[in-house]
């Protein structure tokens, strides 16, 4: 079995990382208020995506390498829209654009382009 | 090893001198009329203003706007599948329209700076979408990627910002963009 190069787990824990830091802001956020609902709700999306990237640089990840590049591209853009409707914090944002900015770079590195295209299910 | 380029690196300088112009233009300008603010007043107030300011700008608008005629134009000529071709037409039809931005100024009776100055931007963000489009064909990932971003930050000001700060920030990003796909052809080589 192939084992995963050093590129992909760093992508893959970058990924973690981003999701982790937008969960902590979910909950620093937190309030019991209906009004926090949408910027919570930001919060979440974000997360979810970050967590998605990590997943697709596992053994079965669900993407193909341009596709993961992609919704790497798009998770920027997410938290890039989110700062413009002011939805999230612009500190957390800019530390969430520096860690997409990292996987993409982690992901230009040819034996993670080669890992994300021949691992497939 | 001696890479053999095309000629997409001399139209590339057309857009990056076409920045500079218009950056040094705005600053000019903006440093000039004092009264000016960013994000607060709109720019083409710049080419009514009653310092010299107005020449500046307007000045501005012509010589980017020309420039980026070039610039299309080259994106057209040289290009490496139909999302350039349809982005360099864009890219040229937007810079006619910006170079009328400097002829046409605000004070006109009619509301024809306002149509001028929006078919621009329009055309303009077609011509970024139609070029995304094509790098993404192209293989060229990275520089499509910040396509991407920069087409849905656009995007996303629309709704939330008023025209003053549209246009100031639009404008920025915009300049990035244009830097990033001049550099995107510089980096080409012949048979990319």
């Amino acid at each position: 079995m192939e084992t995963m190069p050093r590129n992909a787990k760093i992508g893959s824990a970058l990924g973690f990382l981003g999701g982790i830091i937008s969960m902590i802001c979910l909950a620093l956020l937190f309030k019991p208020e209906d009004t926090a609902i949408v910027d919570m709700g930001v919060y979440m999306l974000i997360a979810v995506m970050f967590f998605a990237l990590a997943g697709g640089f596992s053994r079965s990840g669900q993407w193909l390498w341009s596709v993961l590049l992609f919704m790497t591209f798009m998770t920027i853009a997410a938290v890039c829209c989110a700062v413009i409707f002011g939805a999230i914090d612009l500190h957390a944002a800019i530390v969430l654009v520096v860690v997409g900015v990292l996987i993409v770079a982690s992901l230009s590195m040819p034996s993670a382009k080669t890992w994300a295209n021949r691992m497939r299910i | 090893m001696k890479v053999q380029k095309d000629h997409s690196v001399a139209f590339a300088w057309f857009g990056i001198i076409g920045v500079a112009a218009f950056l040094i233009a705005w600053l000019c300008a903006a440093s000039i009329d004092t009264a000016w603010e960013f994000g607060v007043n709109n720019l083409s107030e710049l080419g009514i203003s009653d310092t010299d300011a107005k020449f500046y700008f307007n000045y501005g608008c012509m010589i980017t706007g020309a420039l980026v005629v070039i610039f299309g134009f080259g994106h057209a000529v040289t290009a490496k599948n139909a999302g350039h071709t349809a982005g360099g037409a864009f890219l040229a039809i937007g810079g006619v329209l910006l170079a009328l931005v400097g002829l046409i100024t605000m004070d006109s009776e009619s509301d024809l700076h306002n149509y001028v100055a929006i078919s621009a931007a329009l055309f303009i963000f077609f011509a970024l979408i139609a070029i995304t489009a094509g790098n993404w064909a192209a293989d060229r990932k990275i520089f499509a990627g910040i396509g991407i971003v920069i087409a849905f930050m656009l995007a996303a000001m629309v709704f939330v910002y008023d025209v003053a700060e549209f246009s100031a920030y639009g404008i920025i990003l915009g300049m990035i963009w244009f830097l990033a796909e001049s550099v995107r052809m510089i980096t080409s080589g012949k048979n990319d």
